[in-house]
């Protein structure tokens, strides 16, 4: 079966690809309008919203930057998959309902359409749109680096596409995601979001199996190995400290309120009442697919330390190198697969996103009407992934800069404005602009001068404390504002 | 009784960036947050922890306070129809009460226990990441009941989708 491992990863990935294609083609025929490209026609049903929410959260960093940041850092980032539960709880409880009756009330077809029927607010409007779109071209272009890495990888170990390229392979998978973006819209997005919820699950509980069995003593003897070289390593806090890992439960527990990948999926459910049901599938399904980034991580590094494993050469080949040696060549094809449809799932939900920004929710915003809004949104999805491709490929430190701070600059810019602002109407347009635009400046202004924070305090998790305080504090020290009919009595519901 | 909530808030929200102030203006050991290990470069391995002195020791407890509470608040706002919390109060006092209570004994299980090899396991883990496996993110489980539960009583009732219907068609 050896010999085999390469075809059979090979064709696996193959057989998803073809299976993202004829999604696209089938969700073509259900795309007619502009609400349905980037809305779904709001007409998803529960499992379909339920596992598009948890598999946008998973992306492909879940698979390889996940088991890495514990293979290096022992149980530190296990700390942003602890705080998932309560933080999918905590989406729902602030924006399950809200999102969805807004959604329907203003027809909107984008979460700044909805930003700028609550604050009645174009400013507003376009500041969230911006934020968007800068957070939407950092991730996406290291979602599209990420794939071609892979397959690269994977390609290299074949005769025919040996000297493949990363240009080549960022081409090949990037040509993949805009063919079935663009064709099928959201629908085609959510519904091949479903199928890789599916295989991530799946691929999840095989390889925490696969980690379990891997000693005799399962968990008990990787975490005692691990404590024989570094006790601390296999404590609570890991290498990084309490305090870090503080920063990081507090910006990634509330932080998935303000992740517009993940909360637009809240607008396209049929009913209402049906985010009663899609909170615990996305909260189940997430918990299960997280546990490949822990025991993948932990058992690498205990392999390594006990001299079974030689070292590394990059904490991110953990989950590669475990798949090449210790998972079976049929269950290595579904993790590869399900890390293809991570990274995918995650991509075309930014794709989708990024497009509304330019096409619908900018011009809007400065007063520019598009005639076409269908035809505009099908050709920036293309545009818009070439230059993330470009943005990859080309810029070097910038797209990591952008990258690493994807989740912290959504959630510090968002969770003010959406997530307390559709709970309370004393918010003002006043206090979201400054809540936005704040929080980018720290975030940018620490990264781009690389700011060193003591006790490895996350910058996101700062900037998310400043946007909530300026916003509540700006807000309360304001007048009350006005809103619209419509909008204060749905907030009261 | 919502602006009130808000205003309290605000307070507490004054202290966490009090809190978080003084970490970012300490002087911690260079290792706070780890250092490379010395036979492996992939990885890292632990340096000094915040009990390096008394004031960070304490004010790291009180920096994950100030997060369980801001957790607190966003589930109690969520919850909330016409400023109040109604039947999901006490549940929701309760639940993070017991949150409350895991967060302390992680705390004082890893203090006990800090740098020195642990003597059990529970579960496949040391007793204090036990606390965070188990506890930290399995508790939460319990608002998510909640929220199935108080969904058509409380959160969104048929009269809410009633007079939502009638908000779309008559415009209020």
């Amino acid at each position: 079966m050896e010999e085999y491992r390469n075809p059979i990863v090979l064709t696996a990935i193959s057989l998803y690809m073809l299976l993202c294609i004829g999604v696209g083609l089938w969700a073509l025929r259900r795309t007619k309008s502009t609400k349905d490209f980037f809305m779904a026609g709001r007409d998803l049903g529960v499992m379909v919203t339920a596992f598009a929410v948890f598999s946008s959260t998973l992306s492909g960093f879940g698979f390889v930057g996940g088991p890495g940041l514990v293979y290096r850092m022992g149980m530190s980032s296990v700390w942003m998959v602890v705080c998932a539960v309560m933080g999918f709880n905590l989406s729902f409880y602030l924006l399950g309902k809200r999102i969805r009756l807004l959604a329907e009330l203003k027809d909107a077809v984008s979460l700044p359409d909805l930003v700028a029927a609550r604050y009645g607010s174009n400013s507003v409007r376009f500041s969230v749109a911006v934020a968007i779109l800068l957070g939407v071209l950092g991730y996406l272009a290291t979602q599209i680096l990420a794939m071609a890495f892979v397959l690269q990888d994977i390609f290299r170990q074949t005769e025919f596409w040996a000297q493949i390229s990363i240009s080549q392979a960022a081409l090949f998978s990037c040509a993949i995601l805009v063919f079935y973006s663009v064709t099928g819209g959201i629908v085609a997005s959510v519904y091949t979001d479903m199928i890789q919820g599916g295989i991530m699950v799946t691929a999840a509980v095989l390889i925490f199996f696969t980690v379990l069995y891997t000693y005799d003593g399962g968990f008990t003897e990787i975490s005692s190995i691990i404590a024989q070289d570094d006790p601390e390593a296999i404590g609570p806090w890991g290498t990084l400290g309490m305090v870090g890992c503080l920063s990081w439960l507090f910006l990634f527990g509330l932080g998935g309120a303000g992740q517009p990948h993940v909360i637009s999926k809240m607008m396209m459910n049929r009913r209402v009442s049906d985010v009663r049901y899609i909170l615990p599938v996305s909260n189940i399904g997430y918990l299960i697919s997280a546990l490949l980034w822990i025991s993948i991580g932990l058992v690498m590094r205990a392999l390594v330390l006990s001299g079974q494993h030689p070292e590394l050469a990059a904490a991110d080949a953990a989950a590669p190198q475990f798949l090449l040696h210790y998972a079976h060549p049929i269950l290595a094809g579904i993790v590869f697969a399900g890390l293809f449809a991570a990274i995918m799932s995650t991509a075309d939900g930014f794709l989708n996103i990024g497009t509304a920004a330019v096409i619908h929710d900018i011009p809007q915003a400065i007063g520019w009407k598009i005639s076409n809004e269908l035809l505009g949104a099908r050709l920036t999805t293309i545009v818009l992934a070439i230059l993330a491709a470009v943005f990859a490929l080309y810029t070097g430190d910038l797209v990591a800069i952008l990258g690493a701070f994807g989740w912290g600059t959504f959630a510090a810019a968002l969770v003010p404005v959406i997530a307390v602002g559709f709970n309370w109407k004393r918010g003002t347009a006043l206090a979201a602009n400054v809540a936005v635009i704040g929080s980018l400046t720290i975030n940018f202004v620490v990264k781009i001068f690389a700011i060193a924070i003591p006790y490895g305090i996350d910058v996101g998790a700062l900037a998310l404390l400043f946007s909530l305080t300026s916003y509540i504090g700006i807000s309360l020290f304001s007048s009350p504002p006005t809103l619209d009919v419509k909008v204060s009595q749905a907030m009261d519901l | 009784m919502t602006d009130r909530l808000f205003r309290y808030f605000f307070g507490f929200l004054v202290i966490f960036c009090g809190v978080t102030i003084y970490f970012l203006a300490g002087n911690p050991p260079s290792d706070i947050n780890g250092t490379v290990h010395d036979d492996y470069s992939s990885m890292l391995k632990s340096g000094s922890t915040v009990m390096w002195f008394d004031g960070s020791k304490w004010l790291s407890l009180l920096y994950g306070l100030c997060v369980i509470v801001c957790f607190l608040f966003a589930l109690w706002v969520g919850g909330m129809r016409n400023g109040k919390l109604g039947p999901m109060l006490r549940w929701v006092l309760l639940g993070f009460l017991i949150y409350f209570l895991i967060y302390l004994s992680l705390i004082y299980t890893w203090w006990k226990s800090s740098g020195a090899p642990p003597t059990k396991y529970i579960g496949g883990f040391p007793p204090a990441s036990a606390w965070m496996i188990y506890g930290m993110w399995l508790f939460p489980f319990v608002f998510m009941v909640m929220y199935i539960c108080y969904f058509p009583n409380w959160i969104y009732t048929d009269e809410d989708d009633s007079r939502f219907n009638q908000i779309l068609e008559n415009g209020g």
